[in-house]
């Protein structure tokens, strides 16, 4: 392949749809090698294949810098045949001008757990942004956990990250996500953070979407609607089956049970649109408390739609 | 704007209009039941308007009327089921749909406009589930309401409201809330202006406080309001 082809940045990811407000960083220009250029474009693309065993298996993987792959685990003794895979980015975070892209493809029926080995530091920036498109295509029956540790958002961070997921006939998908501010929420915060989730059934009808938009240094944080006195925040989503209106209720109970009374944070849960899932939401000041509460309600889920408790996986 | 279309935004904006919005808090009930943290409401007040309403329901109004004034009510139930799965806290969806049927229902045998009467008969054939800003939407291009007025009815309608729930639930005087309506005034019209210029998929927000008081309010023991 002729040079210029091995170093002609991918910027795929940039023609997306992005906030107007992100529009200013995805043209502006790096001082160090161009956005989406090698090094600065990661790709980790998955598509796992039921075997013969009833396991899921990996079938194939196309993975890149910063992503490494361990292999696939068999680790939740309630879900033998569920692979567990624990993405890893030995790069220490995101940097202005990354571009990294998850693709992730279930098989009918089959099952996967996908994790990352630790927090994701998103780094302070001066020029251009890091973006991260994370996407799941599950065909029949299939289930999907997608449980990112921890985003870490450094002082003038620029961030945009999309979740998209399309779900086949009686697929469903669990995802959690928590994000902290690293330094002063006033003084200091991340500059722009869009986040965006999107899940379509197998008709390809919206089942929800959401999209946040936060730009502390034109609206401030501390609002008492926004985060208060919180820096740490979270949700977590089971979507895809019907659900009745007392799961949330139940869900609600267990999680006031699950906060000491030590513990500083708030949480709420939901009903989603057409009843096809449930939706938690907690901030809180303590990264472990808002944990407890994502895994209390990764626990209620699991055992209200599967019927087993969730795992301990090893970090 | 004509007379007319300014008595008929008198008429839409007035709380004597039967859309049964006045029942709704928008999760202010459980901000205000949760003794251990003192709330200013100003400053909640401008979150919701500034966070949630403006890039939210605002948004969502200024496409919808876009779609009223070119006729296409596809469009309209389009904008109104997108509007839908957007809203995830269930008792704000349901408070939406609830006060644009009960906008629908108030004219459904007053208002002869085909457009809104070939609306209202997707809306009961299930098509989309009628919220608030597209019935709105429609009635505002009906009546020659213009668009950037409309949508600071939108914002003000949502202001009287809240502070309406305010009061009612014992933490905010008459006169307080007249000098807020007052002190709000300005920041209207940049809003709309800014949500006119938005694409339907900037739809959204960042307010998780007011999102997770909307979900805790489904599960109170005791409570006045239906959101």
């Amino acid at each position: 392949m002729p040079e210029h082809e091995v170093s002609r940045p991918d910027r795929s990811l940039d023609a997306a749809f992005w906030p107007q407000s992100f529009q200013p960083y995805l043209s502006d220009a790096l001082d160090q090698r161009p956005a989406g250029s090698a090094g600065k474009s990661g790709a980790c693309k998955l598509i796992f294949a039921a075997a013969g065993s009833g396991r899921t298996q990996l079938q194939q993987s196309f993975v890149s810098h910063p992503f490494h792959l361990t292999r696939p685990w068999y680790l939740d003794p309630a879900l033998p045949g569920m692979v567990v895979v624990y993405v890893q980015t030995p790069a220490g975070g995101l940097i202005q001008g990354d571009r990294a892209t998850l693709q992730f493809e279930l098989d009918d029926t089959t099952q996967a757990h996908i994790t990352n080995q630790a927090a994701e530091k998103i780094h302070s920036m001066t020029a251009n942004c890091a973006l991260q498109n994370v996407s799941f295509v599950l065909g029949t029956g299939a289930y999907a956990e997608y449980c990112p540790e921890p985003v870490i958002l450094f002082p003038h961070a620029r961030f945009g990250q999309q979740l998209n997921v399309q779900l086949g006939l009686q697929a469903s998908f669990f995802f959690s996500e928590l994000f902290l501010i690293r330094g002063d929420v006033i003084q200091e915060p991340f500059e722009a953070l869009s986040t965006s989730l999107k899940v379509t059934d197998a008709t390809g009808d919206l089942l929800m979407r959401e999209h946040s938009l936060a730009l502390p240094f034109q609206q401030r944080l501390t609002g008492p609607g926004v985060l208060g006195r919180y820096h740490v925040w979270g949700q977590a989503v089971l979507i895809g089956r019907s659900v009745t209106e007392s799961w949330a209720k139940e869900i609600q109970g267990e999680i006031q049970e699950e906060v000491f009374p030590d513990t500083i944070l708030v949480a709420g849960t939901t009903v989603l649109p057409g009843e096809c899932g449930v939706c938690v939401k907690v901030v809180g000041t303590q990264v472990p408390a808002v944990r407890r509460v994502l895994r209390r309600a990764w626990h209620g889920l699991r055992l209200r739609h599967l019927g087993v408790p969730a795992p301990d996986l090893p970090k | 704007m004509d007379d007319t279309a300014f008595i008929a935004a008198l008429q839409l904006t007035d709380s004597f209009f039967p859309s049964g919005a006045v029942t709704l808090s928008h999760g202010l009930e459980t901000f205000l039941s949760d003794q251990s943290t003192a709330i200013d409401l100003s400053q909640l007040l401008h979150d919701y308007l500034e966070r949630k309403i403006a890039p939210c329901d605002l948004v969502a109004y200024a496409h919808a009327y876009q779609a009223a004034a070119e006729g296409d009510v596809e469009r309209l139930h389009q904008i109104d089921r997108y509007l839908n799965v957007s809203l995830l806290p269930q008792e704000l969806r349901q408070g939406s749909v609830r006060s644009g049927r009960g906008t629908l229902e108030t004219l459904r045998r007053i208002v002869e406009e085909p457009l809104f009467q070939t609306f209202l008969a997707g809306v009961d054939a299930g098509k989309s589930g009628g919220h608030l800003p597209i019935c709105l939407a429609i009635l505002h291009s009906i009546w020659r309401i213009p668009q950037h007025r409309g949508g600071c009815m939108l914002l003000y309608a949502f202001m009287v409201n809240f502070l309406s729930a305010a009061i009612r639930l014992g933490h905010l005087g008459h006169r307080q809330a007249q000098g807020l309506l007052i002190h709000f005034r300005p920041q209207l019209m940049p809003l709309v202006e800014q949500a006119l210029e938005s694409q339907l998929e900037e739809i959204g927000s960042f307010v998780p406080l007011a999102d997770i008081r909307a979900m805790q309010h489904a599960h109170l023991s005791v409570r006045l309001f239906s959101s």
